[in-house]
């Protein structure tokens, strides 16, 4: 019998998962990619921090039929971008309209940068990139913008991101190269 | 990440281009590092909502709700005028009602008292034939039975 441990060492590439293995361990091991992809798409902590609970809470509930079709990760973050639609189909819809807009704006967002060794000038234009990429990202559709986080934040394979999202890898490809042209003709366009 | 992984994002970087390979690259970073520092931040969590909750939230059921609200606050004091309506033609018919028993009633004693009326005269008229009867002098009954024969006649 494996082990948890065994389990969810394999659980991030392959189709492995077994009743018995400890949901709070993957929960542990899961939630910081479950939310950051939520944060990236989102821009809204507080939300992401809910809909990540969320996640979490329906996976337990279904946890015991996962059949462990595919990974882990790509079950959850399945889970994830559904309840992100639900998020943003109730939004358009709500008829209180009582929550405020959290999301930070664009040149909030491209202030995190980590504290690395680099010079205060090269801080100043990797800033500068990452505002203009969230600038792109802010102009893509809502599925443009689930892959090219699934790709260029989650650095998952074209494969994965078909999987989780539930589309062949070629519309996976066409996503992608057309919110990568959207970010160069921004790089380009500011330059 | 594991080499098979690293050798395609690299393939695929190098077609990017070096600026965008590097624009992507920092945007990565900047996400992860703002994730980790929302993930340690703490924070006010809100409990997931109940299914309940959850259904009661979703638009079509609180379009629905309002549709209901708007057409209660609009139904609920038209049924309630329209019942005290029906209430007061209701009194108004048995008032209406009432008064007609009562005037039959009346109508009724007072044909009874005029029957009595009636019945006392007879016996008043009565009373009087038999005291005319009673008066007429012995001298003038054969003439008194003279008229009565001729009446006859």
């Amino acid at each position: 019998m494996a082990t948890v441990t065994t389990i969810l060492e394999s659980m991030g590439k392959q189709a492995v998962a077994a009743p018995e293995a400890d949901f709070a361990e993957v929960a542990r091991q899961y939630r910081p990619q479950v939310f950051r992809f939520l944060l990236a798409s989102l821009r809204d902590a507080d939300t992401a921090e809910t809909l990540t609970q969320e996640c979490l809470l329906k996976a337990h509930r279904n946890w015991a039929g996962f059949r462990g079709d595919s990974s882990v990760l790509t079950w959850l973050l399945r889970i994830a971008i559904n309840l992100q639609k639900d998020h943003w189909r109730s939004r358009r819809l709500q008829f209180w309209k009582t929550t405020s807009a959290n999301s930070v704006d664009a040149d909030d967002a491209a202030q995190w940068l980590p504290s690395g060794e680099s010079s205060p000038e090269a801080q100043v234009l990797a800033r500068d990139q990452v505002r203009l990429v969230w600038a792109a990202v802010k102009g893509l559709s809502e599925r443009q913008r689930t892959v090219f986080m699934l790709r260029h934040v989650e650095e998952m394979e074209i494969q994965e991101i078909a999987h989780t999202v539930g589309l062949s890898e070629g519309t996976v490809k066409a996503h992608l190269s057309r919110a990568v042209a959207r970010v160069r003709a921004e790089l380009g366009g500011k330059r | 990440m594991n080499d098979h992984k690293w050798k395609e994002t690299e393939m695929n970087n190098q077609e990017l281009g070096d600026e965008v390979e590097q624009a992507l690259k920092n945007f990565r970073a900047s996400v992860h590092a703002w994730s980790e520092t929302e993930l340690t931040r703490s924070r006010a969590v809100k409990a997931p909502r109940s299914s309940v909750w959850r259904w009661l939230a979703a638009p079509a059921v609180s379009w629905g709700a309002a549709a209901a609200l708007a057409l209660t606050a609009v139904g609920v004091p038209v049924a309630v005028h329209r019942e005290h309506q029906v209430q007061i033609l209701a009194r108004q018919h048995a008032d209406e009602q009432q008064r007609l028993r009562d005037a039959q009633e009346k109508a009724a004693t007072q044909m009874a008292a005029l029957q009595t009326a009636a019945m006392d005269d007879d016996k008043l008229l009565q009373h009087v034939d038999e005291d005319i009867r009673q008066s007429t002098p012995d001298a003038m009954e054969p003439l008194a039975s003279l008229m009565s024969t001729s009446g006859e006649e």
